[in-house]
């Protein structure tokens, strides 16, 4: 048989309603789409967490030892995953503001390079024009002050620009950012602690913070910048073993389920164009463009329906970097529920038999 | 070669019946009609199921010489539902190699052939019985069959229609095929060349031989 002459008849098959296309699209939307969803759901889950651990600093490391980092060697680490960002600290002189005089607050000096650690691990706020020259405060002590980014702030040491303002959440993280102020400096020189953003989470790589270290290791003091959610998180094995692992192949089965059973109404007929002389190569392309009739629109409503709702969610919660991995997800389950309805179609086409029609004969 | 059907000492029973027929011999060979009469229940649909190879006969067996092609009439028509008459009978052209619009004026003149020519574009579903059964005996011819098995073809057709059919069969036995109809109609009978006559399990004429008709 032509291709054109195969096509149109699997046209006609189409839009005559043979092929069931609206149902069987809807069908196949509402489950294979659901499974999608609900895998979509689970992972969004499991991206939430790691994205907490991360933000939290959980995944941030800081090697304290007095006076014995070097600033330069401590951010030269950062740049290449999964070591994302390094940064050196030491404290400052204490300062006072010109809108507090009574009060002391404590400051530290900070590498350029710490700066740009602190978005993994708070949200920043920074002027519309970013620069990362200026001080930064803690968001705490800015709301007291009614301090804006950009801003000048009047210090007794001097005034500054506000070139960011970083929250500092007391959710179990080091306090030591809290309620103060950071002052940029050259990294040449000593510090007192070199922090590190490993992720996802390696060893090896934050061992490499040792590098900046110039005291003696005995001083030295590696620990977690936040201790909460625990030492490790594994986000790969954690989707490995989330509760809806097995959705794709649950989807494969019953897309092969749904693709058996629509190949099972039209039973007689198959076997009735085997009777009229189509090749079964013929029978099989044709009922192959006939699934694709549904597959097509039914996979369009469920990816919709998961990347959709998967998109808003993002926006408004997840980390950005996360929504390709979602779409991922419930795309491979969709990819698996349309496979194994194809696959369940041409095997079906393939095993149906003229003799078929003798039921016909035996059940009149 | 010659196509040819040649059935000896057929015998069937069913697990749950008694014998429906015994040592029942014939032949049959191009050009011919064969009618296989006898009363409801005598076994003529089981002899046809036979002679296509799709039921085992108890005893005895059926030798087909040269035949590519076995075409089916049920007694119970089966089509597409939302499919059109024409469609029916174009898909064995189709299959055959025709283009879709050649198969479908050849479908067209199958279809005036059988009478049904005002017909071409009701759905399948919209058929009444009789014309239902018509239109599988026409897409049965359009798959061109060296070995056409029709079962009570003008049994819910007026007089009109079954004249139609009866002459339609004799032209078709002209030509190749080899034509086997179970029937009770006694114009149909009067159309065969062949009576196998499964109440008496003696074919009436030509028995055992084949080909002369
Ligand atoms: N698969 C079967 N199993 C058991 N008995 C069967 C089976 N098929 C047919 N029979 C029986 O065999 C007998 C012959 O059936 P068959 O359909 O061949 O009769 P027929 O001559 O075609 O009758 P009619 O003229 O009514 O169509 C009937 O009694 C029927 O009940
Ligand atoms: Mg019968």
């Amino acid at each position: 048989m032509r291709l054109r002459t195969l096509a149109r008849e699997a046209w006609a098959n189409l839009v005559s309603g043979t092929s069931r296309v609206g149902l069987l699209a809807v069908v196949f939307a509402l489950i294979i789409g659901g499974i999608a969803a609900i895998d979509t759901h689970v992972s969004l889950g499991v991206i939430r967490r790691a994205d907490e651990f991360r933000s939290s600093g959980s995944a941030t490391s800081a090697l304290r030892a007095t006076a014995g980092i070097s600033g330069t060697q401590c951010d030269a680490l950062a740049g290449s995953p999964p070591l994302h960002a390094s940064g050196a600290i030491r404290s400052g002189d204490p300062l006072r503001l010109g809108a507090m005089p009574d009060v002391t607050i404590h400051s530290w000096e900070v590498t350029a390079s710490f700066v740009e650690l602190l978005p993994h691990i708070a949200p920043v706020e920074v002027p519309a024009e970013s620069s990362l020259t200026g001080v930064w405060l803690s968001a705490d002590l800015a709301g007291m002050l009614g301090i804006r980014p950009g801003d000048d702030v009047a210090t007794s040491l001097g005034s500054a620009v506000v070139g960011g303002i970083y929250e500092w959440p007391d959710d179990g993280r080091a306090r030591e950012l809290g309620f103060t102020i950071l002052v940029p400096t050259d990294p040449q020189g000593d510090f007192d602690a070199c922090w590190v953003h490993v992720w996802p989470q390696n060893t090896a790589a934050t061992s490499l913070v040792y590098l900046s270290l110039t005291g003696a290791p005995e001083e030295a003091e590696l620990g977690q910048l936040n201790a909460r959610l625990g030492a490790q998180f594994n986000a790969h094995a954690a989707m490995e073993s989330r509760l809806t692992r097995h959705a794709a192949g649950a989807a494969l089965v019953l897309g092969a389920a749904l693709g058996a059973a629509a190949m099972r109404l039209r039973r007689l007929e198959l076997a009735s164009a085997l009777h009229a002389r189509v090749a079964k190569s013929d029978l099989v392309a044709g009922q192959v463009l006939e699934a694709l009739g549904w597959l097509i629109p039914g996979g369009v409503i469920a990816l919709a329906g998961v990347v959709i709702p998967a998109a808003w969610i993002q926006r408004t919660i997840v980390h950005e970097a996360f929504v390709g991995e979602l779409a991922a997800v419930g795309a491979s389950v969709i990819a698996a529920g349309a496979a194994g309805a194809l696959l369940a179609t041409i095997v079906s086409v393939a095993l149906s038999q003229e003799k078929h029609l003798f039921a016909l004969f035996k059940s009149r | 070669m010659e196509s040819a059907v040649r059935a000896t000492h057929l015998a069937h029973r069913f697990a749950t019946t008694d014998w429906l027929f015994t040592d029942l011999s014939f032949s049959a060979a191009q050009g011919e009609i064969v009618g296989l009469v006898g009363p409801s229940g005598c076994g003529k649909s089981t002899l046809l199921s036979i002679l296509a190879g799709w039921l085992t006969p108890t005893e005895g067996r059926v030798e087909r010489h040269d035949i590519q092609h076995v075409g089916w009439v049920f007694q119970n028509p089966h089509g597409v539902a939302r499919r059109t008459a024409v469609d029916h009978v174009a898909l064995p052209l189709i299959a055959q190699g025709m283009s879709w619009g050649q198969a479908h004026d050849m479908a067209e003149e199958h279809l005036t052939t059988f009478g049904m020519d005002g017909l071409k574009d009701r759905l399948f579903m919209e058929l009444s019985g009789g014309e239902a059964q018509r239109l599988m005996l026409a897409r049965a011819v359009a798959s061109s069959p060296d070995l056409l098995l029709v079962d009570e073809p003008t049994a819910q057709l007026d007089r009109t229609s079954a004249d139609t059919v009866n002459t339609v069969l004799t032209q078709l036995a002209s030509t190749q095929t080899i034509v086997v109809i179970a029937t009770h109609d006694p114009d149909t009978r009067q159309a065969c060349t062949r009576i196998v006559d499964l109440a008496h399990n003696v074919p009436r004429a030509g028995t055992d031989q084949g080909g002369t008709g």
